[in-house]
């Protein structure tokens, strides 16, 4: 099942590669990884989702708590948080299936936020699930390039992830 | 002060006694600072040599070793070291040259990545960047070799910072202002009740005491102490040999691949296992699933790395602790109905049987210790051990046939006195590791038994012991192979030997004499006694080139994957 892991970590030379190693070392697959700053620019949040069982993400939080970089590692609980992606798809169209491609788009609350004569390029935001059922419906048409940020994810409700106030 | 000078003045600052390395161009200024200060170095031959001395002398001593070397070759000299010291736990701090900073990246002169290289194999490394990080970076690195479960961390630094002025009466600034959150770890005080609640459910209990217990501070007392306490029999691995006496009543000798087979049967057949300090490797389990799935055995997991425990092995408790700390709160609350222990019926009678089984097996053994020709293995490294008793000497090995021999029949005399290489299994370990043993404490006579590979590996460092007349006993069992490679291609690839014999092997006591070391040679009965008395009584280092049988065998074994009670002893029932 996919497992949601957000790490809070210094913005230390190098920490990003630690961080993945250890994932690479023991063999466990990243489905998903997105890296920023927090509101504090010393410190990133790393957000990644994995496929495996609840040992794997017991194993992984344990090598993670062993990186001095790592301040904070939160398994998300699945039915606590929102996820979202942005994704961007180039898709071929022509006069024709302009206007049905335009419907999918607006079904799916995407923009079309470039159009050339053979193409439209449409950003999406969405969950897994949400992003997997517009690619499906756009394959017929010849989906050209597709580009995705990867997960990020935070808690519902007074939950936070915050080394100076932690909850 | 320049860096340089901010890193030797930290060194002092520690008590670091003795570094170990290796000049090279970054490190010039380094070493100028070095030579200025008058620090003590020790001038290995190969940055390989340095770091298995470090390690030497922090096996003994559980104080860090330091090493010193230059940038790219330099430093990936030091790459097995690192995996090795790693592997096994042992604090070594690393101070790597590096190009300038300008160059960095640019594939310069002896440029390599080191910190890029090592990060897998170092519990973390540094690359210095900018010069007021310097002496916090060492304060962090040198407080992590230590801090927990020990290991090796390495600090790189470019050549132009080594050389730069560091203002050190500026305010010390941390590298690390944030606080990390760490889940509360389940120590050994909340868990003591539900330990003797399973221990007094058990029949069949085996205490295993790993590496933890001997790196533990205290810890070997307090085993000992609740092993008085409950009575119950205990078996060490390969890096807990010394955790407990060998004369123990309660002792089983070491598990694993070449344990003994009491301890091996009782690995595979008892009803609770608490493992304390060890990481159940591969050579000690065989097939983890073995231990998963059969859940009629209580496994009791207790380590300071929290991530060991459930890793290979399920842990039914888990007690993220120090050894130490673990047998005395544990001896401390001894329940006083005494409703497990050396009272109960059932552990009477499973001692009984194992000790039945140790007895059949010392039998066994005391009839390797003759004299033959070619020289039995065996029977040297008795006599060797016979020679030194009561001289508490260090025991040093390189890896191999030989090693497996001298964990079964070179009883230690105390903890911190047995120096291997476990876990990464590092030939050429055994002669740089025995100097920096020696270096801990020449007080007493460190032994070193490594084969004519090994040696061959990393004889180059005999130019330190020359140098320094520490009281090293190399002992080279020669036996024209690399001996564990041939024992498995006769036991498991139909006797074929491919690349394991070994042609062109040199006359060891010509390349002693060539380094104006003392020296012998061993290959029957009264040579092998004459050696040893000249190699007790003689001040400093001694070599002996000692010729041994090729064909032993080193028994028990137990097929890789297989469970440890399905081991082969000839002449075992």
């Amino acid at each position: 099942m996919l497992q949601s892991l957000s790490i809070l970590v210094e913005n230390r030379a190098g920490v990003l590669t630690r961080v993945t190693n250890l994932f690479a070392r023991r063999g466990f697959n990243i489905e998903s990884l997105a890296v920023g700053t927090t509101q504090n620019p010393a410190i990133s949040r790393i957000s990644i989702t994995l496929l495996g069982d609840l040992r794997l993400v017991d194993q992984i939080t344990k090598q993670l708590h062993k990186l001095p970089d790592v301040l904070i590692v939160r398994h998300l609980n699945p039915d606590d948080h929102f996820s979202r992606e942005l994704i961007f798809v180039k898709v071929r169209c022509t006069a024709e299936s302009r206007g049905e491609i335009m419907d999918i788009v607006d079904i799916f609350r995407g923009h079309v936020i470039d159009v050339s004569p053979r193409t439209m390029t449409i950003e999406m935001t969405g969950n897994e699930s949400k992003i997997r059922a517009m690619q499906e419906l756009l394959d017929p048409y010849g989906v050209l390039e597709l580009v995705r940020t990867g997960t990020i994810s935070i808690e519902r409700g007074e939950q936070f992830m915050n080394v100076e106030i932690q909850s | 002060m320049n860096g340089a000078e901010v890193i030797v003045k930290f060194l002092q600052d520690k008590g670091v006694k003795h570094a170990f390395g290796y000049p090279g161009g970054p490190v010039l200024v380094l070493y100028d600072a070095i030579y200025n200060a008058g620090f003590p170095h020790v001038q290995v031959r190969h940055e390989q040599g340095a770091i298995h001395a470090a390690e030497g002398y922090a096996k003994v001593t559980g104080v860090p070793g330091v090493v010193i070397a230059t940038s790219g070759p330099g430093a990936t000299n030091l790459v097995t070291g690192i995996a090795d010291a790693m592997l096994d736990s042992v604090p070594v701090l690393c101070v790597t040259g590096a190009v300038a900073r300008k160059a960095t990246g640019t594939d310069a002169f002896q440029e390599a990545d080191i910190t890029g290289i090592t990060q897998p194999i170092t519990k973390y490394n540094y690359l210095v960047m900018t010069p007021e990080d310097l002496l916090p970076i060492l304060e962090e690195a040198w407080a992590l070799t230590t801090e927990g479960r020990p290991g090796p961390v390495l600090v790189n630094v470019p050549k132009d910072l080594l050389a730069i002025q560091i203002d050190t009466t500026a305010e010390a600034r941390s590298i690390s202002s944030y606080t990390r959150h760490r889940p509360a770890k389940v120590q050994t005080g909340a868990m003591t009740e539900k330990v003797y609640a399973a221990l007094a459910k058990s029949k069949k209990p085996l205490l295993l005491a790993g590496g933890g217990c001997v790196i533990s501070k205290g810890g070997v007392d307090d085993m000992t102490e609740f092993i008085r306490c409950l009575g119950i029999p205990v078996a060490t691995t390969l890096m807990g040999k010394g955790a407990v006496s060998d004369d123990h009543s309660k002792y089983l000798g070491h598990i694993g691949m070449h344990g003994t087979p009491q301890a091996n049967t009782a690995l595979g057949t008892c009803d609770l296992l608490l493992a304390v300090g060890c990481r159940f490797s591969d050579r000690i389990i065989g097939d983890p699933d073995k231990y998963n799935l059969d859940t009629d055995r209580v496994i009791i997991h207790v380590d300071i790395d929290s991530a060991e425990i459930g890793k290979n092995v399920r842990a039914d408790i888990a007690i993220e602790d120090d050894a130490a700390d673990f047998f005395r709160t544990m001896a401390a609350n001894y329940p006083t109905d005494r409703t497990c222990g050396v009272y109960s019926e059932d552990w009477l009678d499973w001692i009984d049987s194992l000790l039945a089984k140790k007895k059949r097996y010392d039998e066994l053994v005391e009839a390797m210790y003759v004299p033959t020709y070619p020289l039995l293995p065996q029977y040297l490294i008795h006599r060797v051990a016979q020679a030194n008793k009561g001289k508490n000497p260090i025991v040093v090995t390189d890896v191999g046939q030989h090693q497996m021999f001298a964990t079964q029949h070179f009883p230690v005399e105390s903890p911190r006195s047995w120096i291997t290489s476990g876990g990464l299994g590092t030939m050429g370990f055994g002669l740089p590791a025995a100097i920096g043993a020696s270096f801990a404490d020449h007080s007493r006579p460190t032994i070193l038994f490594v084969g004519d590979g090994g040696f061959q590996m990393t004889f180059q460092e005999l130019g330190v012991l020359a140098n320094l007349k520490l009281p090293v006993k190399v002992f080279i069992m020669d036996n024209g192979s690399l001996g564990m490679v041939r024992q498995w291609q006769e036991l498991f690839y139909d006797r074929r030997f491919s690349q394991s014999g070994m042609e062109g092997t040199p006359d060891f006591n010509m390349i002693a004499k060539a380094y104006n070391l003392p020296c012998g040679f061993a290959n029957d009965e009264a040579s092998l006694a004459r050696e040893i008395a000249k190699s007790v009584e003689t001040d400093g280092p001694y070599i002996v080139h000692c010729i041994v049988d090729t064909g032993a065998n080193v028994y028990p074994m137990i097929p890789a994957g297989r469970m440890p009670n399905e081991l082969i002893m000839p002449g075992m029932d």
